[in-house]
């Protein structure tokens, strides 16, 4: 794609980059080729035949879709003969389509619908019988197909197969009585199933949680940025009467490109669930706004280190700042944490983008699994693994596999990272790496062609889960490698983790991460001194401490042992539940603001609707809390900007990334492998997909997963234990049963538990490091041979 | 000009099916011959023969075969066996009698192209020519043929052969390879071409049965031989099944450029008191010839110089008890089944046309639908993504310009003047 051609379009001339598709070349001089089976973030596939433009010099038309252009060439997209051709296509395609606009929910912004009242004969020749096909088949649990509306391009066949890598879409029969269906023996329920409803050019494929809820003539369209993992994907979302009905994406190259998971999509649901709070409650009882704000500023102020502050990294850009102040400024506490989850580091000390994937030559995930923490950005590891075979490391990453086909899994116990890691560097300084990999369970040969594979020149990425033990290790790899090769990215645990770490949630850093003068308590330290009577009064900020803190024992006993709760929260979650004081937030659907992804990315997002009743956008609760004016979450982001300048000015398009990192802190102290438990399995967990965002999310309940624990084949082979066998998890007293399946990478002596499904966590009693039993579990054989 | 058999010698001599018949008959003196050649001289000497492809486009073998780009990947050589045209059995017939010649022809070919693996995608439907392939496959593997080393010759050769599942579209190049992967058929967008990413994308040869027979017979009897018979351009012999409404139909072989009316006599001419209608002569995609073009010699250029084609080889002799529009929807049935629904005017029209062909031929059909046919025929033709489209209107365009006024009977007269149909449902069921 080096050279640059020059070619005609319509008699306009145009240059473009070699090998560009005739389709794309149009659009830049403003010519717009109908197409139904191209999608441009898609392989060309040459099977609606609706592009058919004339090329001088040959003989027959050609597709523009996939003929791409060469110097000098002259192409028309309005000759009679190209628009006769244009209009057989529509004809051939309306043929066996049943023509059911009115009902149909994609009337109205239907391409079959545009492209047949744009090109099309005002009346069909065709006389004949319509074939007449089924008209709702449940595809999955999202997905429902009408098989005469579907004109067989084949883009959802092709976006599971080609993007998602799964491909559970089919074509069945032949000829015209051909239809899509899911493979034998699957429903389709991959987590990205959402994108091929909206990549449908008719109304085949719909949206069972929207599907005869409105037209789209009636809808409003706000612009903005999923909350439910840290991608960030840039979403529209459709609003009627108040009502958020659906998302779409909003493609943002550097971001989604135009995709987005079934978690974010659908996850819009929680909005006019019962479980919002909609009004100020104190002591269980709703008050209005000026008495519950009396009442947190009487529990609050001039507190000092009595009172803290946790939680935080799921607001917007403006709260978390505003909460900062707060904090600091009003309650006059270093006690402050965001960081519930054990996340340590948000911005590495060589950060990447996501954009990164497109040119690194190597990836390597630690510790976390692209298809749970950041799924959209999967996709695009995964095109480049496909694409340019980019070879994707997976460090006790992906126990469950994800299908990259250059994956290299690679296991080892529990609290190895480090070690791992620091084995590489090792490697790379041409020193022993035994040593480093010492009672790891994973040994030199099985780390070599990572190792090989960082020696060579070229640029490495890598995806950490940023936790304590580990950020010594990642540091002397970026300095072995050289931080312009080795850029690392942290998934936060929440959409919003990095942003409330650079906002100053932290016990040793202010906003921008100035240093503070006294650093407080971490997150854990906050709740184990509320424990024990040293706090007496908690402000927590969005958080649900039972789902976010990995102890939920330790928060019961800061909870019931403190004076005040006072909470800001979106959904009446367990830790809502136990507030003295409720504030109702605003979730970014309802709210205009700004909010920072994991690479750092700023992206301005709309409200969408009106705040459910008397629920507040976060900035604006904050702003009350602090007695401060402020009308627009812009106001506030102005004042960020005297902090931090790269926040001013517009943050349109794109976004904009602020890549601050914290100063340098001293590395810890790696320790050695404590000994492998005897008997019994060390556990491994990863949070699930399903566990991230706002939640509970009731379009989403009928693809919630089973408790499922993964194991090395050697293991489930010593214990008879078959794929798919139910199973018991004794882990001292607690007891959890779950669907026993081989493991992708696992090391031997390790059990994999996805932790969070159905939205619950596991727990510390399941903690990572915890030695489980696994034993089959006896099942009552349903009736038969006894 | 004239019938001479030198694909289907002995084809009928008892033992072909073994290897020791097939050796006694002179089987495998052309692989000795090709190895003391080297692979270069051997596809220098098809190129030379003028060799052009038996499956359906005719395209010139050496000059397939030189586009294999030399990038040193592993290569493939594909034996397309899937027999599927309308009026078409010779690769059947070449299969069944002499399988060893086509095994011959293969390793001669996968020497010439250097690949090491080779497989014949062979027509589910043969299921007697797929058990004796795959028992001459393991003569030949015994007898150091097949397998490693070849006739000590240093160069190896793995083949087998696929089953096909019965579909049409499988005989299309890539269709075949995308089933042969396992997938479901359905042609590839076009480039890249086989050569460059056939199999598993690997640079991929596919050559017809009769194709690959023929090149023992040139390396045996040389270039110059061959080429001296047959027309310049069309040298060399062909296969013709000659079916339909002859006396004795058959497979039979001739130098290209025979005339037509040589083949409808060797095929044991007309029925009593028959006169010829028409002939379809390659295969049900070919557009018809009508009698004053009897004399036609039967080579690549000659047939596309009147519009029609050389195709597979099936010539069809339909005579004057046949109704035009009867044959158009019998073919237009065939074409609308195995259209394989990929790209939307095949899949959308192909059935189109069935419906209104079903209409006009049972006495439902109005003036319009003459005008109608030969537009929808148009919009598919030269507009889908494989060859299928343009041949399945190839009989119905042609015969709507030859026999217009036996369509407008049709419509005129409220049905088939010839042979009378009684319901749609028996017009849409197939030939009586």
């Amino acid at each position: 794609m080096g050279q640059v051609v020059k070619v005609t379009i319509d008699g306009r001339p145009v240059e473009v980059p070699e090998g560009t598709l005739i389709v794309e070349a149009a659009k830049r001089v403003g010519v717009d080729i109908p197409v139904f089976c191209y999608h441009p973030r898609m392989k060309p596939y040459g099977a609606c035949r609706q592009c058919l433009t004339e090329v001088e010099r040959m003989p027959k038309l050609q597709i523009a879709c996939a003929t791409p252009v060469a110097e000098g060439m002259v192409i028309h997209t309005n000759t009679d003969r190209v628009l006769t051709a244009r209009k057989a296509m529509l004809e051939f395609t309306l043929i066996n389509h049943p023509l059911d606009c009115p009902i149909c929910d994609k009337g109205g912004e239907c391409d079959l619908q545009d492209l047949t009242f744009a090109h099309a004969a005002k009346l069909s020749r065709f006389r004949e019988q319509k074939i007449h096909r089924e008209k709702a088949v449940p595809l999955g649990p999202l997905v429902m197909l009408d098989q005469e509306r579907c004109i067989l391009c084949q883009r959802c066949i092709r976006f599971q197969d080609e993007v998602a890598g799964d491909p559970v879409l089919v074509l069945k029969n032949r000829g015209s009585h051909e239809v899509v269906d899911t493979v034998e023996g699957r429903v389709f329920d991959d987590r990205f199933s959402g994108n091929t409803i909206e990549m449908c050019p008719v109304g085949a494929l719909t949206s069972r949680p929207y599907r005869f809820v409105a037209r789209p003539w009636d809808l409003k369209v706000a612009a903005s940025v999923c909350q439910h993992c840290p991608v960030g994907c840039n979403t529209r979302v459709s609003v009627r009467a108040g009502d958020v009905l659906r998302l779409l994406s909003r493609d943002n190259d550097a971001v989604d490109r135009g995709w987005l998971c079934d978690r974010g999509r659908f996850g819009y649901g929680f909005v006019r669930a019962d479980e919002r709070i909609v009004a100020p409650e104190a002591d269980g009882q709703r008050v209005s706004w000026a008495r519950a704000l009396e009442a947190v500023d009487a529990a609050l102020r001039g507190r000092g280190a009595d009172a803290a502050v946790l939680g935080g990294a799921s607001l917007t850009l403006e709260g978390q700042y505003l909460a900062a102040r707060f904090a600091r400024d009003v309650i006059g506490t270093p006690h402050v944490d965001h960081r519930l989850g054990g996340q340590r580091v948000l911005a590495p000390s060589s950060p990447g983008v996501i954009r990164d994937v497109d040119d690194a030559d190597v990836v390597v995930l630690m510790e976390t699994d692209p298809w749970e923490a950041f799924p959209v950005a999967g996709l695009r590891l995964r095109k480049a693994a496909v694409d340019r075979g980019v070879p994707v490391f997976s460090l006790n990453a992906t126990p469950r596999g994800i299908p990259v086909p250059t994956l290299v899994p690679l296991g080892y116990r529990p609290g190895g990272l480090a070690r791992v890691v620091m084995a590489l560097v090792a490697s790379l300084r041409h020193e022993a790496v035994e040593p480093w990999l010492e009672g790891t369970g994973i040994d030199a040969p099985a780390l070599e062609p990572l190792a090989r594979r960082l020696s060579e020149p070229g640029k490495a990425l890598v995806f950490w889960d940023g936790r304590d033990a580990s950020a010594g290790a990642i540091d002397a790899l970026v300095a072995a490698r050289g931080s312009a090769v080795t850029r690392v990215i942290v998934p936060g645990d929440e959409a919003a983790s990095r942003g409330a770490d650079v906002m100053g949630l932290r016990p040793d850093l202010d906003t921008g991460y100035r240093p503070v003068e006294r650093a407080g308590m971490d997150a854990r330290g906050i709740l184990e001194a509320a424990a024990d009577g040293r706090i007496d009064t908690l402000l927590v900020l969005g958080a649900d401490l039972f789902h976010e803190f990995p102890d939920p024992e330790l928060v019961e006993r800061a909870l019931a042992r403190c004076d005040r709760v006072v909470a800001l929260s979106v959904m009446r979650h367990e830790t809502a539940r136990r507030a003295h004081l409720l504030l109702p937030l605003a979730p970014w659907l309802e709210s205009d603001g700004a909010v920072m992804n994991m690479e750092g990315r700023v992206q301005v997002i709309q409200a969408a609707t009106d705040p459910a009743d008397e629920a507040v956008a976060d900035w604006a609760v904050l702003a009350r809390m602090l007695g401060i004016e402020v009308h627009r979450a812009r106001d506030v982001r102005r004042r960020i900007a005297q902090a931090i300048a790269e926040l001013s000015g517009d943050l349109g398009g794109e976004g904009r990334v602020v890549g601050l990192v914290p100063p340098p802190a001293p590395a810890a102290e790696i320790a050695p492998m404590p000994p492998r438990p005897q008997g019994g399995l060390e556990l491994l967990t990863g949070r699930l997909l399903e566990a991230r965002g706002i939640g509970p999310e009731p379009y989403l309940a009928a693809v919630a997963s089973t408790l499922e624990v993964r194991m090395h084949p050697a293991d489930m082979a010593q214990r008879g234990l078959a794929d798919g066998q139910p199973v018991e998890l004794v882990a001292g007293e607690r007891r959890l049963e779950a669907t026993v399946r081989p493991g992708v990478g696992l090391a031997e002596g390790c059990a994999w538990v996805g932790d969070g499904a159905r939205g619950r966590r596991l727990g510390s009693g399941f903690g990572p490091g915890v030695r489980v039993e696994v034993s089959a579990l006896e099942v009552l054989a349903a009736g038969g041979a006894r | 000009m004239g019938e001479i058999e030198i694909v289907l010698k002995d084809a009928l001599a008892p033992g072909m099916t073994r290897l020791e018949g097939y050796r006694a008959h002179g089987g495998y003196r052309a692989l000795e011959k090709a190895i003391a050649m080297g692979p270069k001289e051997v596809q220098d000497e098809v190129t030379r023969s003028g060799l052009r492809g038996r499956g359906g486009a005719g395209f010139p073998t050496g000059r397939k075969w030189s586009f294999l780009p030399n990038d040193g990947r592993e290569r493939w050589l594909v034996c397309n066996a899937d027999e599927g045209e309308p009026g078409t059995f010779k690769d059947r017939y070449i299969i069944e009698k002499k399988p060893f010649m086509l095994i011959e022809g293969i390793t001669i070919a996968a020497f010439a192209v250097g690949a090491h693996n080779a497989a014949i995608y062979c027509r589910g439907e043969f299921l007697e020519g797929i058990e004796l392939l795959e028992a001459a496959i393991a003569e030949a593997r015994s007898a150091g043929l097949l397998g490693k080393n070849i006739l000590g010759s240093g160069f190896d050769l793995d083949l087998w052969v696929y089953r096909g599942a019965g579909a049409y579209i499988c005989g299309e190049e890539s269709a075949l390879l995308e089933s042969l992967e396992g997938k479901r058929g359905m042609p590839r967008l076009k480039p890249p071409f086989p050569a460059v990413a056939g199999v598993y994308g690997l640079p991929t040869v596919v050559n017809n049965v009769e194709t690959l027979a023929t090149v023992v017979a040139i390396i045996e009897g040389g270039a110059e031989w061959y080429a001296s018979m047959g027309t310049e351009r069309s040298p060399g012999t062909r296969v013709f099944s000659i079916s339909g409404q002859v006396r004795r139909p058959g497979n039979h072989e001739f130098e290209l450029g025979t005339p037509l009316s040589e083949l409808i006599a060797a095929a044991g001419g007309l029925g009593e008191g028959r006169t010829l209608k028409a002939v379809i002569p390659g295969g049900g995609s070919a557009p018809i010839l009508t009698p004053d073009q009897s004399d036609l010699p039967m080579d690549f250029e000659s047939l596309a110089k009147v519009g029609s084609m050389a195709g597979s080889g099936g010539v069809i002799v339909l005579d004057d008890t046949t109704c035009m529009v009867r044959t158009s929807l019998r073919l237009l049935q065939f074409f609308a089944h195995e259209s394989c629904g990929k790209c939307t005017p095949c899949r959308e029209g192909t059935e189109w046309l069935r419906k209104i062909l079903v209409r006009v031929e049972t006495g439902h059909g109005r003036e319009e639908d003459l005008g109608l046919l030969e537009d929808v025929s148009n919009n598919i033709n030269g507009n889908t993504l494989c060859a299928l489209g343009d041949a399945s209107v190839g009989v119905l365009l042609s015969t709507l310009r030859a026999f217009a006024d036996e369509y407008r009977a049709h419509i005129t007269g409220g049905g088939c003047p010839l042979a009378p149909v009684a319901s749609m449902s028996a017009a849409a069921a197939g030939p009586a």
